[in-house]
This record gives C-alpha cells, sequence and structure tokens, in this order.
C-alpha cells in the first residue's frame, strides 16, 4: 500500500471534508437559525439561553474548524499550491477560484467575525455603542460568507473529476 | 461632517461624535445582505458570473 498515497488523497481529503462540513454547517446554523431565533428569544427574553450557552460553543467550533479546513485544503494543493492560487496551470484554475474564496471567507471567521463576537458576547469588555458596531460588523461578514459560500462550494466541487468535465469541458 | 461608515445601516449614518443622521429617501440603499433571501440570491448570482468569466478564461 501507498501510505503517502492513502494519507495525501485520502486522509487530507477527508479532514478537509468533515471540518469543512462543520464549518460551514455552523455558518448556515447562524445565518439561517440563529438570528432569527435571537430576535424571537429576545422579544420574551429567554435570548440569555442562546447567547450565554449556545453561540460561544457554536464560535469555537465555527473558527477552528473553518482553520483546519483551510490548512487540510492547502495541505492537499501541496506542490500544487502556488498553481491554484496564481492561476498557473489551467487546470488548476477552477480549484484556484474555490480556494481564494475559501480563504477570503477565513479571512472574515479569525478578523472580523471572532474579534466582534469577542465584544457581543462579553469576552472582551466593550461600550454599548462599541457592541452595537460590532454586532452589525459581524452580521456582515457572517452574512457575505453565506453568500460566498454558495460559489466557494461550486468551485471546490466542479474543479475535478466528472465535474470539472461537464462544468469546464477538461 | 465625516462619517465613519454606514453603521447601522438601517438607522443611518454615525458621525466621528457619535451622532446618527438618518438616510435621506434618495441615498438609502437597502443592502440584499439584511434578509437571507438576498443573500442567497448574491451567492446564486456570484456563482453565475465566476463560473462564466472562468469559463471564458479558461476558452472552455
Amino acid at each position: 500500500m501507498d501510505w503517502g498515497a492513502f494519507i495525501h488523497y485520502g486522509l487530507e481529503r477527508w479532514l478537509h471534508i468533515l471540518a469543512g462540513v462543520m464549518w460551514i454547517g455552523l455558518l448556515y446554523y447562524f445565518n439561517f437559525v440563529q438570528v432569527a431565533a435571537l430576535k424571537a428569544a429576545q422579544a420574551d427574553s429567554t435570548a440569555a439561553g442562546i447567547t450565554k450557552h449556545v453561540a460561544p460553543r457554536a464560535l469555537l467550533f465555527f473558527r477552528w474548524a473553518a482553520l483546519v479546513t483551510w490548512l487540510a485544503g492547502a495541505t492537499i494543493l501541496s506542490n500544487h499550491f502556488l498553481d491554484a492560487f496564481l492561476f498557473q496551470q489551467k487546470v488548476y484554475v477552477p480549484i484556484g477560484v474555490g480556494a481564494w474564496l475559501g480563504t477570503i471567507m477565513l479571512f472574515n471567521v479569525w478578523v472580523l467575525i471572532w474579534p466582534n463576537q469577542k465584544k457581543i458576547l462579553g469576552i472582551v469588555q466593550a461600550t454599548d455603542d462599541e457592541k452595537n458596531r460590532a454586532r452589525r460588523s459581524a452580521f456582515l461578514a457572517s452574512r457575505a460568507n453565506t453568500a460566498l459560500s454558495l460559489p466557494m462550494l461550486f468551485f471546490m466541487i466542479a474543479s475535478g473529476g466528472v465535474f470539472r468535465t461537464t462544468f469546464f469541458g477538461m | 461632517m465625516e462619517y465613519v461608515n454606514d453603521l447601522p445601516s438601517k438607522a443611518g449614518r454615525v458621525s466621528w461624535k457619535g451622532e446618527l443622521t438618518p438616510h435621506t429617501k434618495e441615498e438609502y440603499v437597502k443592502n440584499p445582505l439584511d434578509s437571507l433571501w438576498g443573500t442567497v440570491i448574491s451567492g446564486l448570482v456570484l456563482t453565475l458570473i465566476l463560473y462564466w468569466i472562468v469559463k471564458l478564461a479558461l476558452g472552455s
């Protein structure tokens, strides 16, 4: 058995997909479920249950799953990393677009969403005004990631095998 | 008046002093990311645009 190929084409890809499902699954949970649930919970004063017990745990898995997804993706690309990111070879252009979208999303998670969520959840000190701004910034970054996830997932799927032939004829 | 940004966009613009100026009817543009459907449609449109750009770039 070729263990190098098994790890590279099997385990790394499996880890990439597992972590990716957790990342995007939680992203969709925040956008499709929690935003509306919080609005309803604030109306009957039960929001603390979500902000104190659910959101911090969801954010923990969310941000680390994002990082693991990106790192596993980078190891899959390995010596073709620059081919993809710099669009150096035609065959790596579709995965390159997906990789760039994933990278922008990772940036949004760690640079925009998480620091602002720390203010919102009271993990770091913030005034009410700062919290309001943080709430809006985190919300827009999260919604931007939801929108970006659609083309990102498309290009991840359309970058290999029968899908690449179907969508790009190569 | 200098504006920090459009936060919060629905209420108006916030100055450096924290003063809120409501949007006039002319300058108020709804952000598609404020609604879930707007977000999904934006994602779908972006997918189509990027797909055609890549397809054209690859000459396929």
